[in-house]
């Protein structure tokens, strides 16, 4: 049932993701002739004309994609599981857990091809041999002074994943606390926007409480020595410990915000 | 006869307004059953209970046997007073998800009813009238080999031949151990396929009675003693 689901989601959400991303590389693709217009040498101020209007009109499309990408990821929840649309999916033999399974991995996996496209238009664009010469010159240095710092690869390595999960554990806490909130909304029997707004400040504000409490003891001088001279001991630890901690608080924050959406969906449905 | 639904002490609470209280009634196997009432009188809130959409204040719902979930989805086919599709998606492409989700469902059923209205399976939701999208609607939920169907104004918005049409598919499709709760306001119309009534007034069931019972014993129709009953 969940690949129906997510199959279903895919469809109903690529139709207005697929003609963006073609714009997209279409409009890379543009730019990149109206910029080698406006280098040739005999160049007036007329033929650069395109590729400043070209570059603006890519800027704002990249734009109005993550725009989208936002504006979708909470439509397709609020809309598909709480609007009308929600007499469908929620009388279908699906256990919520699955609808919200469904939503969150679609809606990670756009903002994650918007990002890839963004890059990639942006490659054609801009790429040419020079650009790479630069590129691959920029991440050998890199590379060699991350060497130099530690020459264990291995290490690198594992620091560069935890820092990948921590970004996808990331992205997904924060879709999470958007369901929540939209959930806590729906209990409204006549404001489900407001309260759902007024939910998501009202967690905002628990979590700044919450970091601020966990963050105390480094006002504390003598706390605050020990973490830099152990930072300066070992650095590498430290950035572990850091992301492991990071870690650590996006998976309770994710398992928070799943649980309460998975209960609020289950045993406080309220469609209007 | 076995008890297909059962409510039990049913009540549904909206802030501080109650929708239904103290709701009991049941409905065995094989029965067509009018939810009669005025405007408000809570109809739709218990459909939606029963199908899952609404979790009561108090009180309990066993479809066979179970509370609404994962369970009874798979064999109750409801529907809603409002259009619940994707505007997007073609009659076809609907049909195909209901396909997926419900074992139940009968695809070549739906194909066949859409041709006897005249739908075309190409066209958009977004292109169909009103009553189209009701009709497209209705033929999806008629098409599932459910054990409780529940139609929440099923006919309110199609012309009078459609009407007849849909009525006849309803009494016609079901199979004899499964049930049907239809709610409408158009008595007269719906009057003849009904075996049981059950009246509700302001949140409450006023009556329950079976139909035959009303014309032999009291010599009225259901339209006569529903004008009766609810006399404003």
């Amino acid at each position: 049932m969940l690949g129906k689901l997510l199959r279903y989601e895919i469809k109903s959400t690529a139709r207005l993701f697929l003609p963006l991303y073609a714009a997209l590389a279409v409009l890379g693709l543009l730019n990149r002739l109206f910029l080698s217009i406006s280098r040739l040498p005999a160049a007036s101020f007329v033929l650069s004309l395109p590729a400043a209007t070209g570059t603006a009109i890519y800027a704002l499309t990249v734009m109005a994609a993550f725009v989208m990408t936002f504006v979708v990821m909470i439509q397709r929840f609020y809309k598909s599981l709480l609007g009308d649309e929600g007499y469908l999916m929620f009388t279908l033999p699906v256990s919520p857990a699955q609808h919200l399974v469904a939503k969150l991995t679609v809606s990670c996996l756009w903002i994650f091809a918007s990002m890839a496209v963004t890059a990639v238009s942006l490659l054609i664009m801009l790429a040419n041999g020079q650009f790479f010469n630069s590129l691959s010159a920029g991440l050998a240095s890199a590379l060699q002074h991350l060497m130099q710092f530690d020459p264990n690869a291995v290490t690198w390595a594992a620091l560069g994943a935890e820092f990948v999960a921590l970004a996808i554990l990331g992205t997904l806490s924060s879709i999470l606390m958007i369901y929540f909130s939209i959930s806590l909304g729906q209990l409204s029997n006549r404001y489900k926007l407001l309260t759902a707004v007024g939910a998501y400040l009202g967690v905002n504000a628990v979590l700044q409480a919450l970091s601020t409490l966990l963050t105390l003891p480094m006002a504390f001088p003598a706390v605050a020595d020990a973490i830099e001279s152990f930072f300066s001991a070992y650095p590498i630890a430290s950035l572990h410990v850091a992301a492991g901690a990071g870690l650590l608080g996006a998976l309770l924050l994710c398992a928070a915000f799943f649980l309460g959406t998975n209960y609020l969906l289950s045993k406080k449905l309220n469609l209007e | 006869m076995s008890m297909l639904l059962q409510c039990s002490g049913l009540s549904k609470r909206f802030g501080s307004k109650e929708a239904l209280s103290g709701i009991n009634f049941s409905v065995e196997s094989g029965r067509i059953v009018g939810l009669l009432g005025p405007n408000g009188s809570g109809k739709t809130t218990l459909i939606k209970l029963i199908s899952g959409l609404l979790v009561p204040t108090t009180g309990s719902i066993l479809v066979d046997g179970h509370a609404p979930g994962m369970d009874t989805k798979k064999i109750v086919s409801y529907l809603p007073e409002r259009t619940y599709l994707n505007d997007w998606m073609r009659a076809r492409d609907i049909i195909g998800f209901f396909q997926d989700f419900y074992a139940d469902f009968d695809a070549a059923k739906a194909r066949d009813m859409l041709a006897r209205l005249q739908i075309d399976p190409a066209d958009r939701l977004k292109s169909m009238s009103k009553g189209t999208k009701e009709k497209v609607q209705l033929i999806l939920v008629m098409s599932r080999n459910a054990r409780l169907y529940l139609l929440d104004e099923p006919i309110g918005g199609v012309d009078p031949a459609a009407r007849d049409y849909i009525l006849n598919t309803i009494i016609t499709n079901y199979s004899p151990d499964a049930s049907v709760i239809l709610s409408t306001h158009l008595i007269a119309d719906v009057e003849k396929v009904l075996d049981d009534i059950v009246f509700l007034s302001n949140g409450q069931v006023a009556m329950t009675a079976a139909v035959d019972d009303i014309r032999e014993n009291q010599g009225k129709s259901v339209d006569a003693l529903f004008r009766e009953v609810f006399q404003c």
